[in-house]
């Protein structure tokens, strides 16, 4: 079954406002009840994140490529672990020091799929977006990774810009092959 | 017991810049300039404090980005049954609102 161009189209622009969403509701500082800004645990984001593996996934259905189906199967199965990790950290039902690093690996693993998308197809569709994007989340995913092996968490991490970035490119991007 | 919002991670027991982050930034600058302290300072705290609202800031700047997106790129109406709803809906424009409503949902107080 292969796909209009606009479904694809739409099926980016809601992933990307799911991880829009998702980064801002993560890195964005929350006001508490005495005033001073606490980070987000909300259950929410690792839901996201399985949500967003399920539609990730739905794109190994519905591609036509091989390199598209593997490396679509392989960015939904981080997408999946990640949120399920995060979902048993943030009800308390699983905690580890580890786990601290579990969303700056899934952005860094997801950009390192990125650029093997582009290797295996440098001639494809949109291979320098995809560049472009992989390239995003690795400095996103380095970026966090710093912050968490530093210990110091500032008021809006670096790491925010990056994700931004590439949320924004993620809606963006279809609506130029669309029209 | 704690809520599970309210229950520390272990990424959040390091200290944290967060934790110098006055609770409202344009209340620390009036004190500030009471005290008054180096006019610098108080940039300062005032950028703090709008760090602090960053939710609002950025819900405000996917409004703009949104209609800016809408004006330049145009909005398609489907129509208003059930399908035709999501396809509305469904499109760069809206979907930044949606995200802006989110974030200012979540600025709350909590």
């Amino acid at each position: 079954m292969i796909l209009p161009q606009i479904q694809i189209a739409r099926a980016h622009w809601i992933l990307g406002a799911l991880f829009l969403a998702i980064v801002l509701d993560e890195y964005l500082p929350l006001i508490g009840g005495d005033g001073r800004p606490t980070r987000s645990r909300s259950v929410v984001v690792p839901w996201a994140l399985i949500v967003g593996a399920a539609g990730v996934w739905a794109t190994v259905v519905f591609s036509d490529v091989v390199h598209d189906m593997l490396v679509h199967f392989l960015w939904g199965d981080i997408l999946f672990a990640a949120g399920a990790l995060e979902l048993a950290r943030r009800r308390g039902v699983y905690e580890r020091p580890w786990l601290d690093v579990v969303l700056p690996l899934a952005f860094l693993s997801c950009g390192i799929l990125f650029l093997v998308h582009v290797e295996i197809d440098p001639t494809g569709q949109g291979a320098h977006w995809h560049l472009a994007m992989g390239f995003l989340l690795i400095a996103a995913g380095v970026l966090d990774l710093v912050r968490v092996l530093r210990r110091r968490s500032p008021v809006i991490p670096l790491a925010l810009l990056p994700l931004m970035g590439f949320a924004l490119a993620l809606i963006a991007i279809p609506v130029a092959a669309a029209s | 017991m704690l809520e599970h919002e309210q229950r520390p991670l272990a990424g959040d027991r390091f200290s944290s810049a967060l934790d110098d982050a006055e609770p409202q930034g344009g209340r620390y600058a009036t004190h500030g300039a009471r005290r008054g302290l180096n006019p610098v300072k108080l940039i300062v705290s005032a950028l703090r404090g709008t760090l602090v609202e960053s939710r609002v800031v950025v819900g405000l700047g996917l409004v703009i980005a949104g209609m800016v997106w809408a004006i330049f790129r145009g909005l398609h109406f489907y129509g208003l049954s059930p399908v035709h709803l999501a396809y509305d809906l469904d499109q760069p424009p809206w979907l930044l609102l949606l995200v802006s409503g989110w974030l200012w949902y979540r600025s709350r107080r909590q």
